[in-house]
């Protein structure tokens, strides 16, 4: 194994054991927590077996295993931004809700003797 | 004042001012104005509006300065958000508090000096008849005084813009100026907290079915109010929203 192969594994050893814990504690979901973890194991698939990458990819009709890597790599970055992106908006739809609330709440009446 | 509604096909006309409403009916109104660092001028808008329409609300998103004092000396009743969440946001809430308070007829009003309070019974008369439950001000049948080209044609855009994008038909679709009738009011949900609401508002006047049309209404234009409005930047920034807004 190459000096990469070990660093890269041992690396993603460490991320899958953090995140199987985090889910299996309840920190976090399964459904966000074992894509992760699946995603995780598939890298160091593709680590441990360099060569896997160029079968898949002559599978899916692309030329290189790099170049298959780096589409996945592009996908799900776009996803990542995207799901990030609408989970912020509906963040931001529950802050204002919230400051709405509070408005309401507290809302002053002016003094009656007030001159108009 | 004639109206132009959405169905008649024929020209607005003129008609002698209806612009005095009685006591009893101004008593129904709640005005609702979204403010965020306005103390330079709010007291003198709530005070203008005060004198003919009691219920003033002032929603305060986030000011750094005395909006909010201000706002309350003059008699208006005063909501704050503790964190600046945006002009359609601020409209929302004092919407939502309007409505709590039972109110019949809700217009909008902007917060800078730009709009008039005639204009106010411009636009409730038409809801107060009950010919519409939603009234829109629009300043290309009415004026626009000291309007600079270029915000007109930004403004222009917008329209066309809106008009494809809702199949709503009218001329001034960013005025702050409108009136809804206690229905519409229940039936219209701001959710794009900033400058995009205007067209989501407008979206909204359209699948709600409700009955609306157009009133002429002046906006003045002083440096103040211009440096405070939109460019072609905040322009781009409602296009991203609303469509974002549209998709998630």
């Amino acid at each position: 194994m190459s000096a990469f192969q070990i660093a890269a594994l041992a690396l993603l050893a460490l991320l899958l054991a953090g995140n199987l814990t985090v889910v299996f504690r309840g920190q976090v979901s399964r459904r966000v927590g074992l894509p992760w973890a699946a995603i995780w194991l598939v890298a160091a698939a593709a680590i441990l077996w360099p060569g896997s990458t160029r079968v898949v990819a002559k599978v899916l009709g692309i030329g290189r295993g790099a170049d298959l890597v780096l589409y996945c790599f592009v996908l799900v970055v776009l996803i990542g931004f995207y799901m990030t992106y609408v989970r912020l908006r509906r963040l931001d739809a529950n802050l204002t809700l919230l400051v709405r609330k509070l408005a309401i709440e507290s809302a002053i009446a002016p003094n009656r003797n007030v001159d108009a | 004042m004639m109206v132009d509604t959405h169905e008649s096909s024929e020209p607005a006309a003129t008609a002698p001012c209806a612009t005095a409403l009685p006591e009893t009916v101004r008593r129904r109104v709640y005005v609702v104005l979204a403010a965020y660092n306005e103390a330079a001028c709010i007291e003198d808008v709530v005070r203008g509006i005060r004198a003919l329409y009691p219920n003033v609300v002032v929603v305060d998103d986030g000011s750094r300065d005395a909006t909010f004092d201000r706002a309350l000396a003059a008699g208006a009743t005063v909501l704050r958000h503790v964190i600046n969440r945006g002009q359609g946001a601020a409209l929302q809430t004092g919407i939502s508090y309007a409505l709590a308070q039972a109110a019949d007829f809700i217009v909008t009003f902007d917060s800078d000096g730009q709009h008039l309070v005639e204009d106010i019974a411009r636009l409730v008369a038409p809801l107060e008849r009950g010919d519409v439950d939603i009234t829109l001000g629009s300043r290309f049948l009415g004026e626009a005084v000291n309007i600079s080209g270029g915000r007109r044609l930004l403004l222009k855009a917008g329209t066309v813009f809106t008009r494809f994008v809702s199949g709503v038909n009218v001329t001034d679709t960013h005025n702050g100026l409108r009136g809804f009738s206690r229905r519409a009011a229940e039936s219209i949900r701001i959710t794009l907290d900033r400058m995009a609401h205007a067209s989501e508002l407008i979206d909204q006047v359209g699948t709600s079915g409700l009955p609306y049309c157009e009133v002429p209404v002046s906006i003045h234009y002083t440096d103040y109010s211009q440096a405070k409005g939109q460019g072609a930047l905040g322009a781009v920034k409602i296009l991203i929203d609303y469509f974002f807004g549209r998709v998630t």
